[in-house]
């Protein structure tokens, strides 16, 4: 459990955050209506003004006074009455605002417990929901953190071991081209080294023969003989034939004394530089 | 795969190939001379053993010819006369390329069997092998071809041991009254005999294309003919015997015409003679003195000796006529030119300082090289093969002949001749 926390921190926290939120609901609520309020009346302001001449007028004015009397009386009656009356309407309209305040008064706690009730049974289905939730999430997190793992191990298997298969064909390779490399400088030294022998022999071979070559007095300088010449494995002399004869039997009988002469020649003590040297050929060619 | 397997296989087997067959050593230094040969003495018959010693005449033939350096008989360390004697080490150890044994075995009065053998030492194998019959006197011609033989074979030239010389000698009697031999001899200067004589000189001999014939100047009864005599039965004709000078005959290589030197034109002209006709056909007309001419070996040419540039030189004019062509520049003095039997040379005289030395002319070059060194030298005459040449001399205020190698290596003189001997020509092969 603490590891699942411990691993999903981040859910763990969305989940106090709206609980607080619900909480903070529960307790200050919200009243969504305004209170009504009766409307100000204003009183009705009365004047009276006498005259002889002016008493017709007086009395014209009285009568019309009496009259106007009257029919203030009559009007302050009428007002009196509608006045009562709308005191009764104003008792009555009061009366039934009241009565409709708390109607809407009681209404609106019925509402207000309603809500609050269904708040309630909301926020606890949506605990339960989010509890439900979590739970699942957790549980599919563990699975998909399981399944993670698991693939990522196998990835790391896999990646380990092809790593370890790379690692090693490299090893293979390197050794192999350290081994061809190996071969090769040998191979190189020893073609080197038999070169070099080569070259010592050749020039071994040819100050023996050179030094036993005596041509004819007076041969001209443009004569030339080929011989080959067939060697034992210890460099005596088996074959002296003329490959191409310089037309002076003189001269050419001279190359073939050199060589016999010569026997045996010089051979290298490498074997496989032996063999070559087997076979030579010779061109006898007077230089001045 | 597969395919880079063959294609290296077959790249591996290229190299293979072609390094055996590119191992390649070129010899250039080496050195020049003669060939260290041993004639080792041939065993003699117990009883009727021949006054002649075939193994020294093959011996200073070989030696004469320049190309051999025979081992003195004092050096040897065996002498072998059979096969199964022969041990070729000691003749290795003494550095000799080619060893010569043989035997003289008599066959009944004055006959004899000559045999030899010539091996390679190095190669320890016979080259040449072969029994000659012959009589006492022919035992040194016999030899000169044992000589010809060992020659030929190793140098691939025809040997011209076997060959004659005729010279012009001048022997005084008791009373100082000289008498003028034309001679035959053997190559070698032995044999001599004589087969003109007279108190009047003779000169100029020239052999005849097959040997049989000479023609010479003679000067009996006080004036010059030319005459063509058979060697061996003697007989001889007149060819020409014109007012002034008949001089300097000399055969054409076919034999069938003689080029000659005549003056009865007023001044000395060359002039072809057909020998079966005598027709007569002059060759060149100038002022100047026009003498000694020689064949080319093809017939084509003629070579002269003319002074018509203020000192004598080589001149050269196409045997049917033809413009002349001046062949020799150098030096003050050329004369007596005669060609190489190959056409690629002249011998000749050449002044040198005071001297009159024998020079070979290269035709190509043109180049003169000296092959004598005598301050009176005179009258070159190839050897048929070319290899030698033979030409008169002085030694103590007398006429001697000598012989030169072609290339100047060696040069000896002939066998005493008695008297003064002078004008030297050698013979062609003996046929």
């Amino acid at each position: 459990m603490w590891e699942l926390i411990q691993t999903n921190q981040k859910a763990l926290g969305a989940a106090v955050g709206i609980h607080l939120m619900l909480l903070l609901v529960m307790f200050f609520g919200v009243n969504w209506t305004d209170d009504a309020k009766p409307l100000p009346v204003t009183p009705v302001v009365q004047a009276t003004v006498v005259d002889q001449a002016a008493l017709d007028r007086e009395v014209k004015k009285l009568k019309a006074a009496e009259d106007k009397k009257r029919k203030q009386k009559e009007a302050a009656e009428k007002k009196k009455k509608a006045e009562a009356k709308r005191k009764a309407d104003e008792k009555k309209r009061k009366a039934e605002a009241k009565r409709k305040a708390a109607e809407k008064k009681k209404q609106e706690a019925a509402k207000k417990k309603r809500l609050a009730e269904e708040k309630k049974k909301k926020a606890a289905a949506e605990k339960k929901r989010l509890a439900e939730e979590k739970k699942q999430k957790a549980a599919a997190e563990k699975q998909r953190k399981a399944e993670e793992a698991a693939k990522k191990a196998a990835a790391e298997k896999k990646r380990q071991a092809e790593e370890a298969a790379l690692k090693k064909a490299e090893a293979e390779k390197k050794k192999a081209e350290a081994a061809a490399r190996q071969l090769e400088l040998e191979a190189q030294y020893q073609a080197e080294q038999d070169l070099t022998e080569k070259q010592l022999i050749m020039a071994a071979i040819q100050q023996k023969v050179d030094r036993n070559w005596l041509r004819p007095p007076g041969t001209p300088q443009n004569l030339s003989c080929e011989v080959r010449v067939r060697l034992g494995a210890n460099g005596s002399v088996l074959l002296v034939s003329i490959i191409k004869s310089s037309g002076d039997v003189g001269f050419d009988r001279s190359v073939e004394s050199a060589v016999s002469k010569a026997d045996p020649l010089p051979m290298p003590t490498s074997p496989r530089l032996v063999s070559q040297f087997r076979d030579i050929r010779f061109v006898f060619k007077p230089s001045s | 795969m597969l395919i880079k397997w063959v294609q290296t296989l077959g790249l591996s087997l290229l190299l293979m190939v072609s390094a055996h067959a590119d191992l390649t050593i070129e010899i250039t230094q080496g050195s020049e001379g003669a060939l260290p040969i041993a004639i080792v003495p041939f065993q003699q018959p117990v009883t009727g053993a021949p006054t002649q010693n075939v193994d020294q005449i093959v011996t200073s033939d070989l030696a004469r010819s320049g190309r051999f350096q025979p081992l003195p008989v004092a050096d040897m360390l065996s002498r072998p006369v059979q096969p199964n004697q022969v041990d070729f080490r000691d003749w290795r150890a003494l550095n000799v390329e080619n060893l010569v044994i043989g035997q003289v075995d008599a066959k009944g009065p004055g006959a004899f069997d000559v045999s030899f053998r010539l091996y390679d030492v190095y190669r320890g194998e016979q080259i040449l092998g072969y029994t000659l019959q012959t009589s006492a006197d022919e035992l040194r011609s016999t030899s000169h071809r044992i000589a010809d033989l060992i020659y030929e074979t190793l140098t691939g030239n025809k040997g011209a041991f076997d060959t004659r010389i005729a010279y012009v000698t001048s022997i005084a009697d008791q009373t100082g009254k000289p008498t003028i031999h034309l001679r035959v001899a053997d190559a070698d200067g032995y044999n001599p005999s004589s087969i003109v004589s007279s108190s009047d000189p003779i000169m100029s001999p020239s052999w005849s294309p097959d040997g049989q014939k000479i023609a010479y100047v003679s000067f009996e009864n006080g004036r010059s003919s030319i005459y063509v005599q058979e060697i061996y039965t003697g007989a001889r004709e007149k060819l020409t015997s014109f007012k002034g000078i008949n001089g300097a005959p000399v055969w054409s290589p076919d034999g069938t015409k003689i080029a000659l030197t005549l003056s009865k034109g007023g001044n000395p002209d060359i002039y072809i003679m057909d020998v079966r006709s005598k027709k007569l056909t002059q060759l060149t007309s100038h002022w100047a003195i026009d003498t000694e001419p020689a064949w080319s070996p093809d017939g084509r040419f003629i070579v002269y000796t003319s002074d018509r540039g203020g000192n004598p030189q080589i001149y050269r004019v196409e045997a049917d006529g033809g413009k002349a062509y001046r062949m020799t520049f150098e030096g003050k003095y050329n004369a007596k030119a005669s060609y190489s039997p190959d056409g690629k040379q002249l011998t000749l005289v050449t002044r040198v300082g005071e001297d009159y030395r024998i020079g070979l002319m290269d035709l190509r070059t043109r180049d003169i090289r000296l092959l004598s060194t005598g301050d009176l030298d005179e009258s070159p005459s190839f050897a048929p093969n070319g290899d030698m040449i033979i030409y008169a001399t002085r030694n103590k205020n007398r006429g001697v002949l000598a012989a030169v190698s072609t290339d100047g290596r060696v040069e000896q003189r002939l066998v005493l001749q008695a008297g003064d001997v002078r004008e030297p020509a050698w013979s062609p092969f003996h046929q």
